[in-house]
């Protein structure tokens, strides 16, 4: 009966279609080999490259020159008889680092490194003699400079402690709140936020990653790592390059992925690693592989408009994959094999987390009801926790695993969660915090040869649009200018 | 002429503290110097092969005495452990033959443009690892050879994790070294009974001894190394960590500790002479080894893989030509299958190499195999190597995970409640969230109650229903029992569960058993 459902013509005929896509979309959007012209070049080497005077200023300011867009000449701000324009900071972004710091890493910085009593140790030579014209003393200029970005930004000098957090005052939490504004606090509004985040998580199946890919972001299991030794052992046989002795037995008579279903049922590896539901998956598997392509996505819970994209996905992961070599029905075969692999490990992970099955239904429903663990692992394995989070975090994960046995724990870690990412001390949501604006800022004026004293004589607006004009300067538009600065370069030398 | 024994191993360790410290202590930047690194290296290894190879042509003109001493290490009682080496026979021909491999890899390394920046690290390791193994071999007691076993261990463990970003590297790594450490199990114990029964622990006094042993001694000694041996060249139960370990910055490492199983063998064998069953043993594994890396070898599809599994094969054929007392054959087999393998592990590296060679056409498959070729349950078996690696982690690994687990679990749940942590000193507030329901007038307990809605007249009987139900159950059962009841009567269902769980996995039947026996004997 389920094996008619799924050779029924609709869902073959979906199933070749995505397939006949597939063909045509992955020579151009296979990440692992993009076309050598439209490779950006790493900025690490661009930046070797002008330290090794491959590339000068001159070719710089033509790079600039020549993207209109970037509008190099426009003047932000005068300070006395110095002009600051947009090229100047483009110049600096391309020649320097300023990523923003996590507050725990400048924290650090601060404690152990004397970044604060002397000046910057990449400036160039003829910026450093500029800012210490007038006075040698290196340590009130860096400190007086932080002391100054500090106040136009209405920052406080002293930091604050991740762990403070654990122990708020009244009048801290009420301070802080007014801070935040309209940012939910309650606990109903968390599960809120969490229920809309784990919505936009879900609508990814399928366009950006598949369920493996939903698994690794909720538990930091990667499937792929059981699943691809697996397959390679099994797709080699596939391949143009054969130096195995023993041929898969009858795969040249009736294809890969029906002489590899005959060969499972005497594969003990299913039963050894406990994969649950070994033998109803091996029943049920249909012997075409279009079909078992459609039986394995319905029994993922993947919806039919999302096949194409599922399977687009799942391509994208195959191992050493080599667009001369698998096409039309051969990658039906790979990616049945993959998708019967997917489903047998994702069912053991599933279980093992959360005593259910592999199933974007069954996951929907579980997390709908456990939003307080959504957040927590969400975050947790996203990396963006503060320490003292992570290890709460790992260890109520290892201590219970699933909300369902341990429900207040869970959302009290949640809360705090929350609360962190209120708090100032957490950096994403606060744009001016130490570690992004002012520890930016610190550096750029720096580079500018911006003394603490004409800092001052800035407005706080004129210090954000130096900061906007560097946010704007992303690292798309930098690439664009390293590459036609080479260009400028090397018509230069042919020339 | 005895003294160049010293310099064999002493100059690549040389190296490696030269290289090893600079690269600590910031005196060379990593790019700038990675020639010179690679020149330190390959000047260190090549002079070590040298020096080899001087030793062995002395040895060979009969210009050395066999031994070497530079002092004592150690004395206490009966204990004497002195740094000594041997000068002459098969550990100087198979050192010779390792210190010109361990050349070649540093040589052919320098010259692989995609080194780059970690050739500081690489370099450090190839060093170490070459004076670890030449310790091996070269030393004239066990305690030696167990050093440059462990230090070789360390080293094939950062040369196989030499990727550590990727998780495949960082697990092949462990699972070598956990392999690795089985085997010195075995020669730990096997060192510890050779000082209790022979009161000495040099290789030289072993072989001189072995009339004093009886039967049952030399039985216990011979298959103690035996269990070493088994371990550290790739024998069965052990195979697969020959090919975990290929993917490695330096295949040939692998390929060359592999075979210092053969040198402990070899110095084994006048105790082997006494032991008929240690030899039975060692033949047997030995046979059954070269079956299962023979039919494994038919499927595999990648190059390293192949070459591990017939690297194993033809060490169980050593392991053979043991069992029937060919020493000769098997010191004569070993030298020269260490030097072909290792070369046909370089070419494997050699990028030019590979891209220009033409495809090799795949051997036919053997008549003997033939017959079963087109089985599924043979062909599966093969190709999944026997399931040798997932047997070993159903039975062993996954139940000594668990119990960590639960160890884990055991740990933050009853030792730290019952040791107690710090509280914070105020404890007012951790969450901006209680900080909503203590101070803010929509406080959970001031909101209606939203323990149902609904619309129309349907879903507002509904909800008037279920809020009627709700006021019931909340003003006659739960404050009747008391509003924690069902709260802890929840938690202790919970925990019985988890009790009961633990209670039946087999792994704590067994500790039980064992205890109940432990107690009554």
């Amino acid at each position: 009966m389920r094996d008619k459902a799924f050779n029924s013509p609709d869902s073959i005929a979906l199933i070749t279609h995505a397939l006949s896509q597939l063909d045509a979309l992955l020579p151009v959007q296979m990440p692992q080999q993009p076309p050598a012209d439209r490779t950006p070049l790493p900025e690490n080497l661009a930046r070797a490259g002008y330290r090794q005077d491959r590339i000068n200023d001159h070719e710089l300011n033509l790079a600039l020159a020549s993207l209109p867009y970037l509008q190099a000449g426009q003047t932000l701000c005068t300070l006395g008889q110095q002009t600051i324009n947009r090229s100047a900071i483009y110049r600096c972004a391309l020649k320097f680092d300023f990523s923003p710091l996590p507050i725990s890493q400048l924290q650090w910085l601060m404690a152990e490194q004397p970044i604060l009593s002397q000046l910057q140790t990449d400036l160039p030579p003829t910026v450093r003699q500029q800012l210490l014209a007038d006075t040698s003393d290196e340590a009130s200029l860096a400190s007086g400079l932080w002391a100054v970005l500090l106040d136009k930004l209405g920052q406080e000098q002293d930091g604050l402690h991740c762990e403070a957090l654990l122990d708020l005052a009244p009048e801290q939490a009420e301070q802080w709140l007014m801070q935040a504004g309209s940012q939910p606090v309650a606990h109903e509004d968390t599960q809120l936020q969490a229920r809309l985040q784990w919505q936009a998580l879900l609508d990814k199946v399928g366009t950006d990653f598949t369920l493996g890919g939903l698994l690794l972001a909720l538990s930091g299991i990667d499937m792929l790592t059981s699943v691809n030794p697996q397959l390679n052992r099994i797709c080699a046989y596939g391949m143009a390059t054969k130096i195995a002795a023993w041929p898969m037995p009858f795969s040249d008579q009736v294809g890969l992925y029906a002489a590899w279903r005959a060969t499972l049922p005497y594969d003990a590896n299913l039963f050894l690693h406990e994969l649950p539901g070994w033998q109803q998956v091996l029943l049920e598997m249909p012997d075409d592989p279009l079909a078992t392509l459609a039986y394995q996505l319905t029994e993922l819970g993947i919806a039919p408009s999302r096949w194409p994209g599922y399977l687009h996905c799942l391509a994208l992961e195959l191992p050493a994959i080599h667009t001369d070599q698998v096409t039309g029905p051969d990658l039906a075969d790979y990616l049945a094999i993959r998708l019967t692999l997917d489903r047998l490990w994702l069912n053991q992970a599933c279980r093992d987390l959360w005593k259910v099955e592999a199933n974007l239904n069954t996951l929907h429903a579980y997390f709908n009801k456990n939003l307080s663990e959504f957040m927590v692992r969400q975050h947790l394995y996203q990396g963006s926790l503060p320490e003292y989070l992570t290890h709460k975090a790992e260890a109520l994960i290892i201590r219970s695993g699933s909300e369902r046995s341990n429900r207040e724990d869970w959302q009290q870690l949640a809360d705090l969660i929350q609360t962190w990412q209120i708090s100032p001390i957490a950096q994403c949501q606060m744009t001016h915090s130490k570690g992004n604006s002012v520890w930016r800022l610190f550096r750029l004026c720096q580079h500018l040869g911006l003394t603490p004293s004409l800092v001052d004589g800035l407005a706080r607006e004129d210090l954000l649009a130096l900061l906007a004009v560097l946010d704007g300067f992303d690292d798309p538009a930098r690439n664009a200018v390293w590459q036609a600065a080479y260009q400028h370069h090397y018509s230069k030398v042919s020339g | 002429m005895d003294a160049l024994v010293l310099l064999i191993p002493f100059l690549p360790l040389c190296a490696a503290l030269i290289i090893g410290v600079a690269a600590s202590s910031g005196l060379l930047d990593e790019k700038a110097s990675a020639h010179l690194n690679a020149d330190i290296a390959i000047g260190a290894t090549g002079l070590s092969c040298l020096m080899a190879l001087a030793l062995s042509v002395g040895d060979w003109l009969g210009k050395t005495s066999g031994y070497f001493s530079v002092g004592q290490w150690l004395g206490s009682d009966t204990l004497d452990i002195r740094i000594n080496f041997i000068s002459s026979g098969f550990p100087v021909w198979l050192a010779a033959v390792f210190a010109l491999l361990l050349w070649l890899v540093g040589w052919q390394a320098s010259h692989d443009p995609q080194r780059g920046a970690g050739g500081q690290r690489f370099f450090f390791i190839l060093c170490l690892f070459a004076a670890a193994i030449q310790t091996l071999v070269l030393s004239a007691n066990m305690i030696g050879t167990l050093a440059g076993w462990q230090i070789s261990g360390w080293c094939a463990y950062l040369l196989v994790g030499y990727a550590y970003g990727t998780p495949a590297a960082t697990g092949n790594a462990c699972r070598v070294f956990i392999a690795q450490q089985i085997g010195t199990i075995g020669l730990l114990i096997g060192i510890s009974l050779c000082y209790i029964w022979l009161d000495n622990v040099n290789w030289a006094r072993l072989a001189l001894a072995t009339e004093d042993l009886g039967i049952g001694q030399a039985t216990g000694v011979s298959l103690c190394f035996t269990w070493a041996a088994f371990a550290l060249s790739a024998q069965l139960p052990f195979t697969p960590w020959l090919a975990r370990a290929m993917p490695t910055a330096m295949p040939a490492s692998p390929v060359i500790m592999s075979h210092a199983g053969i040198y402990l063998l070899w110095q084994l064998h006048p105790v082997f002479e006494q032991s008929p069953f240690a030899r039975a043993v060692l033949g047997i594994v030995g046979v059954l080894t070269a079956l299962y890396c023979s039919i494994i070898g038919l499927t595999q599809t990648d190059y390293k893989n192949g070459l591990a599994y017939a690297t194993a094969g033809q060490l169980g054929l050593m392991f053979l030509e043991a069992a029937l007392g060919w020493w000769q054959i098997m010191a004569g087999h070993c030298c020269l299958h260490v030097l072909l393998r290792c070369l046909q592990c370089l070419r494997a590296d050699d990028k030019a190499q590979r891209t220009a060679a033409p495809q090799i056409p795949a051997p036919p498959i053997p008549s003997v195999i033939a017959g079963i070729g087109n089985r599924y349950w043979a062909f599966t078996s093969s190709l999944q190597g026997f399931w040798l690696e997932p047997i070993i982690d159903w039975a062993l690994v996954n139940p000594v995970r668990k119990m960590a687990q639960d160890l884990c679990y055991f740990d933050s749940q009853i030792i730290d409640r019952l040791m107690g942590s710090p509280e914070p000193a105020i404890r007012t507030l951790a969450t901006f969230a209680q900080h909503d329901e203590t101070f803010s007038e929509t406080n959970y307990s001031g909101t209606p109650n939203g323990f149902a809605l609904g619309n129309g007249l349907a879903g507002k009987l509904a909800q008037w229903a279920a809020t009627l139900m709700h006021g019931f159950e909340d003003r006659f059962v739960t404050r009747g029992l008391g509003s924690g009841s069902i709260h802890w009567l929840r938690k202790m269902g919970y925990a019985a569960n988890r009790f009961e769980l633990v209670i039946i996995r087999p792994r704590y039947l067994v500790l039980f058993v064992g205890i109940t026996f432990l107690v009554a004997f």
